[in-house]
């Protein structure tokens, strides 16, 4: 590893000076950087401890190296100490990512860290995600070659990344994926695009001394998937199996996996419609069985609900569960033409969309004894326990050539219980109202203000509203004020009354920001909430803090 | 087409030999342990004078030619350190296969089987008989498994008993068996007591050895059918990682007492047991690094 480390910084060095100039026969350097610096100022009123360090910095830089076809790579990170809610074992500066990959005809070589997905995921996938401080990367080889016209075979060996170290169990997998028209003369012609696929991984783990159960050591997970086109209708559906894999996940259970997805879609001008239908049972996959938190998960499972953009939209965002649900979504998108009653001059869109998820329909095996599978499950069945659901409309208008606005309404309800594991509370459902109006001053100056209200009677955290002021000057500058106020009353399941958790508190924040060309800084003073954040149904919880950020972005 | 072949039953091969399934989860538990509930708590007695004594591992097989050497330099330290030494023999690898013949000796002979699951486990943990025999280790230790440090020749062991006899006991072991000959049932009664303040986790191991079996061994070329086995190992009573007595901050004079059944079968592997040479053999190891703190032996029938 270290003679690997060296081999490219020696590499990258004697490239760097002859980057541009040289360009055509030497090959590019391209790169990017960004820092994350905040400042802490303890604040009790809202559970925002003392941070002895004061100051926390997250940062990284990559340097990418390229010629022809071949590309070699590194990402030096610096974390002095890491932020808050982010991992601590995010701890001083390394280099946790290098690469080096080459093509040759149709063999295509990677040795060192890679990012590689199977298919939809369900069984693979290794990725990363700054703002969850998620980072799965692989260290070892991959090799991808095209056997014929159409088919494609990818085979991976290697360790997933964990912080600074890696993870003890090894990782080896291959996906095959056939573009049925493609390899096929006879059917290049048709109108129905087919292409199918199919994956394996196994991971190893060795049976620790003394443990309480006979672990397997390879556990193998396998998944077949099509996808089908066919003029403006689309179809993809993925099936997969993973076979005993006791974890700290699923409670050292030793009951197969397996996860089911089908995605329809069918999209012409100005109308779209998407159904989308999972079942995910015992899905928990992670190179460590030991493992929690976002540490060396090896598969991913598609997040079926919206990513809210607006805060309060996404006060409670849903976490997909990988020890069971049964998720569904569906959109529809409609554009009123301009001119019409309801377009207007400028037309208008309407989303509306509805998510959810529920429990499985299992049934509790008394064998925590003996084969220790735990429960049956009933593929076709759903669960009696809601865990969210979110109904969702929002309507973008634009009224004249100055003023545009986004109206969203969202009915949520979630189940805090399951989803981020706080016992006895109930569902809590959820009245969000959000509208978002533009008004341009001129060409390059416009303001942006946003009111959003979160209205709910079951949650300790009570009602919120949100204002948010914003003003674009020029094309270099931007300034904004956002207000965040909890109020309201709750009572409780046993009927008491209290006041919200922050009854009363203005979370303000300002911030302002300089983007020039491939440079971006900003700062920002204020108050966070603690919460939790996701992306793509894998969430972080962020603690409460009150404090000063400074972000620098950039990329050459 | 060749290719895709090819390329096909790799990768189907590849499936079948990348998953374990696992039937049953719970590691077999010894058919021979016993309920406990009959076995009456005896009063031990309090020891004011504590003495460290050293677990001494001799790995072996009958077909081992040098392997007599390392059990008589290990009945030596008996000597030496009288009462300071517990000593198990293991036997292990193939030198200790059911083999006639090997190594010359007439119709009949070596065709005991003396190895366990138990030695057997710990021979691959510890990667003992891969270096070859006889090998050994004084309270497993220093464990380090990538340089084997705790891997141990004959000849190395005074030195290694010396210098963990230069360290005080951290603990007091005491054992007290009780068994009934009618039913053959022996109830171990065990008391751990820390004697200084430790950190970590800490597991207790009960094994079951026979002393001065007679038997078959290979011994610098000559082939002795009364060569007398010392110390054998059996069967385990507890798990062969123990079960854990104390975990965290542990403070000093802190005590543990626990009880175990066992039925002692009239034999293993049809090899005969004599209840008069049976010993229970307990130490008591931290988990995080398999040093032995301290061990002890007794009877079963005094």
């Amino acid at each position: 590893m270290k003679l690997l480390n060296c081999a490219l910084a020696i590499f990258l060095i004697s490239f760097f000076n002859i980057s541009t100039t040289y360009a055509q026969s030497t090959g590019e350097i391209h790169g990017n950087f960004q820092a994350d610096v905040q400042y802490y100022i303890p604040d009790t009123a809202i559970g925002a401890d003392t941070i002895p360090e004061k100051m926390l910095m997250n940062s990284f830089a990559n340097v990418i190296y390229t010629k022809d076809k071949f590309s070699a790579g590194v990402r030096f990170e610096s974390y002095h100490n890491a932020l808050l809610g982010f991992d601590s074992r995010y701890v001083g500066n390394g280099i946790p990512y290098r690469y080096a990959t080459y093509k040759a005809d149709e063999l295509e070589v990677t040795v060192g860290n890679y990012y590689e997905q199977f298919g939809n995921g369900l069984i693979f996938r290794s990725y990363e995600e700054r703002g969850l401080g998620l980072d799965n990367a692989m260290d070892g080889i991959r090799v991808k070659y095209e056997v014929c016209k159409g088919l494609f075979l990818k085979g991976i060996v290697g360790k997933q990344r964990l912080y600074f170290t890696e993870g003890e169990g090894i990782l080896r997998g291959f996906d095959g994926e056939l573009q049925v028209n493609e390899t096929f003369k006879k059917l290049a012609e048709k109108k129905t695009r087919v292409i199918l696929g199919g994956s394996f991984i196994s991971k190893y783990q060795a049976q620790p001394t003394g443990a309480q159960y006979v672990f397997p050591e390879n556990v193998g997970a396998s998944a077949g998937r099509v996808n089908i086109i066919r003029g403006n209708f689309r179809l993809t559906s993925e099936y997969a199996q993973k076979i005993n894999d006791p974890s700290n996940d699923n409670g050292f259970i030793y009951k197969e996996g397996q996860a089911f997805l089908l995605m329809t879609s069918y999209a012409k001008k100005g109308f779209s419609l998407t159904l989308n239908a999972k079942h995910i049972d015992n899905m928990g996959f992670r190179s460590d069985r030991n493992a929690t938190t976002n540490d060396l998960i090896i598969n991913y499972s598609p997040a079926f609900c919206i990513q809210h953009t607006y805060l309060l939209a996404a006060l409670y965002p849903y976490a997909s569960q990988s020890n069971g649900e049964v998720a569904f979504q569906t959109e529809a998108a409609y554009k009123f033409k301009k001119g019409t009653k309801i377009g207007g001059e400028y037309g208008t869109e309407i989303k509306i969309n509805y998510s959810g998820a529920n429990s499985l329909d299992t049934a509790h095996l008394n064998d925590m004894e003996s084969s220790r599978k735990g429960y049956k499950t009933n593929f076709w069945g759903v669960g009696d326990q809601l865990y969210f659901r979110d109904f969702v409309i929002e309507i973008n208008k634009k009224f004249n050539k100055k003023v545009k606005a986004t109206l969203v309404y969202s009915n949520q309800n979630f189940n805090i219980d399951v989803v981020q594991g706080k016992d006895g509370k109930p569902n809590i459902l959820s009245n969000i109202v959000i509208a978002d109006i533009t008004y341009k001053v001129t060409s390059d100056k416009a303001f942006r203000i946003e009111m959003q209200s979160f209205t709910t009677e079951d949650d300790h955290s009570g009602n919120w509203a949100a204002g948010l002021i914003e003003a674009t000057i020029g094309t270099n500058w931007y300034v904004a004020v956002f207000d965040l106020y909890n109020y309201g009353e709750y009572t409780d399941e046993l009927g008491h009354k209290g006041y919200a958790d922050y009854n009363k508190i203005h979370f303000i924040n300002a911030s302002a920001g300089y983007i020039k060309n491939a440079n971006r800084i900003s700062l920002g003073y204020g108050k966070q909430r603690a919460g939790v954040f996701c992306v793509g149904g894998v969430c972080r919880t962020v603690p409460a803090s009150n404090g000063l950020t400074l972000s620098i972005t950039s990329s050459f | 087409m060749k290719k895709i072949f090819l390329f096909a039953s790799a990768i189907s091969s590849f499936f079948f030999y990348s998953c374990d399934y696992v039937g049953n989860p719970i590691p077999p538990v010894n058919a021979n342990l016993d309920d406990t509930s009959t076995c009456n708590a005896p009063t031990f007695p309090t020891i004011t004078s504590h003495v460290k004594k050293i677990l001494i591992e001799d790995y072996t097989g009958h077909t081992c030619t040098n392997c007599p050497n390392a059990a008589r330099k290990l009945e030596d330290l008996d000597t030496t350190y009288d009462g300071q030494i517990i000593a198990l023999g293991l036997h292990v690898s193939g030198y200790a296969l059911p083999n006639a013949g090997s190594t010359g000796g007439p119709s009949g002979s070596y065709l005991n089987d003396y190895r366990t699951s138990y030695g057997d486990a710990y021979d691959t943990y510890f990667q003992i008989s891969n270096a070859g025999l006889p090998k050994g280790m004084v309270n497993r230790t220093p464990y380090n498994n990538t340089t084997y440090t705790h891997r141990k020749n004959w000849w190395e062991w005074a030195a290694a008993v010396t210098s963990q006899l230069g360290q005080a006991p951290k603990m007091e072991l005491q054992i007290i068996n009780d068994f009934n000959a009618t039913g053959q049932k022996l109830c171990s009664h065990i008391k751990a007591e820390f004697l200084t303040a430790n950190t970590g986790t800490f597991k207790l191991v009960l094994l079951l050895a026979q002393d001065s079996i007679i038997d078959w061994q290979f011994d610098g070329g000559v082939n002795d059918s009364t060569y007398v086995h010392r110390h054998v190992l059996r069967d385990a009573i507890t798990d062969k990682w123990g079960a854990v007595i104390a975990t965290g901050n542990i403070s000093a004079s802190h005590s543990i007492i626990t009880k175990f059944a066992y039925k002692i079968p009239n034999d293993y592997k049809n090899i005969p047991v004599d209840m008069h040479q049976m010993y229970v053999i307990a130490f008591v190891y931290d988990a995080a690094n398999y040093e032995i703190l301290q061990a002890e032996h007794e009877k079963v029938i005094p």
